[in-house]
């Protein structure tokens, strides 16, 4: 019999945390209540051995078969429960739901607490597993899906074959167009590059913003199994695979920090969930920031992109209509003449002499005429494109980024450091179509 | 770049240090990421999911536009956005193409593609860039 999950239900404040509680009774898998619990107590994560949590792929190789049927069958005990365990994965299910029903005003999605509550989760999952392993088990800990890799881009293996506790049948269509996984559905490096937390993580304030490490990979990849359940917010952690894509955010996490970034004070803010024993636990997001005391770490981590090289940036002065550089950056544009070198010109203000219709500029260091092919030109720097809106150049003013990596002898040539500047409108082949006007801008800089 | 139905435009300045900032990326490693795009009061459905594509248009016409981030927020598609709406805002980090794009300007025009081409487009607030990445 299938009972509407808004039935029998009360209410429970703990904290700034409001959840929605039912009296006990057991229903499907469509459940979202978790029976009215006693006081919290704290649990104070402290595991004596760390073990690798090691990517999906691995666990399906051959020489961890034993390894991969001990995983399979820890989820087939939980998943044999009953309904109205509250360590049966119906209930895992709806500790999940629970927390992202519309009612709820602290959806653990949309602040700060989203990568700690699902650490958590995964943790206490874990925990619930081992212990139903028996002997051995103290080695289980679940695996992760390294979809930024492109060799994992599809539902990995484990989790395929039909009859086994791993499987799961709404997962939408897995040979349809949303597979296999793009490189951007899955690109994290921007998100391994934010600086802050707030924006990474998310705040205390809901929506303000919403993590970036929710959108991003994380959504990308559960909207890709769209129409199967690991596109619903609420009930995606039916699907055995929910744990290991969660994994591989969990992991995302731990890299950010291995980038360099810190992790906030989140101050008093909890997290609850029942633990192995059916004992009702919350958990402080200050002790979830180190997975190590949650007894793993990740066989691997994501690499964030090469740091950027130290650059200096300067202004060039002004001299009636013409630029000056800098007599200290004269010299090294001459000993160093094929160092990379940007020329960065900002709000080109004299467009008007020429048609509306351009899209293209040179950019010169001398006089040029009509006619002629810019490429071929010694004193050319580059171009300069306007953004067209339906067929219309903004309004805005013009700016320009040129590499003159090994121009800057010439640039540098004159001895007080004197720069002409000329710019003509492009043909699409590159050759001026009218005659080159001094060159008028806010500013000009040159980066190094 | 022609137009589709799922489509937001959105035009939004691009501070002088984000410029700059794109620009020495652009010289110095071609594959560090770009800023992040700040979309203000995006408009969503209760639960609902979203994919969609940040693109910038080719300075070519023949060219397809330049795909900046694919982002979105988990949930289920929906046609009609359900009630209650909620407004969210949404940091959007750009990928490495981003700092070609946005070297030297001050303004730029960006799209916003819904991958489900039966929802409505988005409403989004207002959008701004600001530096994510280390600085270089």
């Amino acid at each position: 019999m299938k009972t509407s999950r808004r039935a029998f239900t009360t209410t429970l404040t703990l904290g700034s945390l409001t959840l929605v509680f039912d009296p006990g009774i057991a229903f499907g898998q469509d459940d979202c209540t978790l029976p009215t619990p006693g006081t919290a107590t704290r649990f104070i994560p402290a595991e004596p051995r760390i073990v690798p949590r090691i990517s999906a792929a691995d666990l399906g190789q051959p020489a961890r078969a034993v390894q991969l049927k001990a995983y399979r069958d820890a989820f087939g005990k939980i998943r044999a429960l009953p309904a109205s365990d509250t360590i049966g994965w119906t209930k895992q299910i709806a500790q999940h739901c629970i927390q992202c029903d519309p009612t709820n005003t602290k959806n653990i999605h949309y602040d700060w607490q989203f990568v700690g509550w699902h650490r958590a989760y995964l943790y206490f999952l874990e925990r619930i597993l081992r212990s139903r392993v028996g002997g051995g088990g103290d080695e289980l800990r679940l695996v992760y899906w390294d979809w930024e890799n492109a060799a994992s881009r599809t539902l990995p293996a484990i989790f395929a074959p039909a009859n086994q506790p791993l499987y799961y049948d709404n997962r939408g269509d897995l040979s349809g167009p949303n597979w296999p996984l793009t490189d951007d559905d899955v690109d994290v490096q921007g998100l391994l590059a934010i600086q802050q937390f707030s924006q990474f993580g998310g705040t205390a304030t809901q929506k303000k913003p919403v993590p970036a490490v929710f959108s991003g990979p994380h959504a990308n990849v559960h909207n890709n199994f769209d129409p199967g359940d690991m596109a619903d917010l609420q009930y995606s952690p039916r699907d055995p695979v929910f744990y290991a894509h969660h994994a591989n955010i969990d992991r995302l996490w731990s890299s950010w920090v291995a980038a360099g970034h810190r992790n906030p004070d989140f101050g008093s803010a909890k997290v609850y969930f029942y633990d192995e024993t059916r004992t009702w636990r919350y958990v402080l997001l200050n002790d979830l920031r180190d997975e190590r005391k949650l007894g793993y770490q990740y066989s691997t981590l994501m690499q964030p992109a090469t740091p950027v090289r130290s650059l200096t940036t300067v202004r060039l002065g002004r001299r009636n209509a013409d630029f000056v550089l800098p007599s200290e950056t004269r010299l090294p544009l001459r000993s160093q003449p094929s160092a990379a070198a940007f020329l960065l010109i900002t709000n080109i203000q004299n467009l008007e002499s020429f048609p509306e219709t351009a899209r293209e500029f040179g950019i010169f260091m001398k006089a040029v005429a009509a006619g002629v092919a810019a490429n071929a030109e010694s004193g050319y720097l580059g171009k300069a494109s306007r953004v067209f809106s339906r067929q219309h150049a903004h309004a805005g003013p013009l700016s320009a980024s040129l590499n003159v990596t090994g121009k800057g002898a010439a640039m540098a040539e004159a001895e007080d450091g004197t720069i002409k500047l000329y710019i003509a409108p492009l043909t699409a082949a590159g050759v001026t179509s009218a005659a080159g006007v001094p060159l008028t801008a806010e500013g000009v800089s040159l980066i190094r | 770049m022609p137009e589709q139905g799922t489509d937001t435009r959105i035009r939004v300045t691009v501070p002088p240090e984000v410029a700059r900032a794109a620009t020495a990326k652009a010289i110095s490693d071609p594959k560090a990421p770009g800023p992040v795009l700040v979309l203000e009061d995006v408009e969503v459905g209760a639960g609902e999911g979203v994919t969609f594509s940040v693109l910038a248009p080719s300075t070519d016409p023949d060219v397809p536009p330049v795909v900046l981030a694919v982002s979105g927020l988990a949930g289920r598609s929906q046609e009609t956005p359900a009630q209650p709406l909620s407004k969210m805002r949404m940091i959007v980090p750009l990928n490495s193409r981003a700092n070609e794009v946005l070297a030297g300007k001050s303004v730029v025009t960006l799209t916003l593609r819904l991958k489900n081409p039966r929802r409505s487009p988005l409403r989004v607030g207002s959008a701004s860039l600001s530096i994510a990445a280390d600085k270089p």
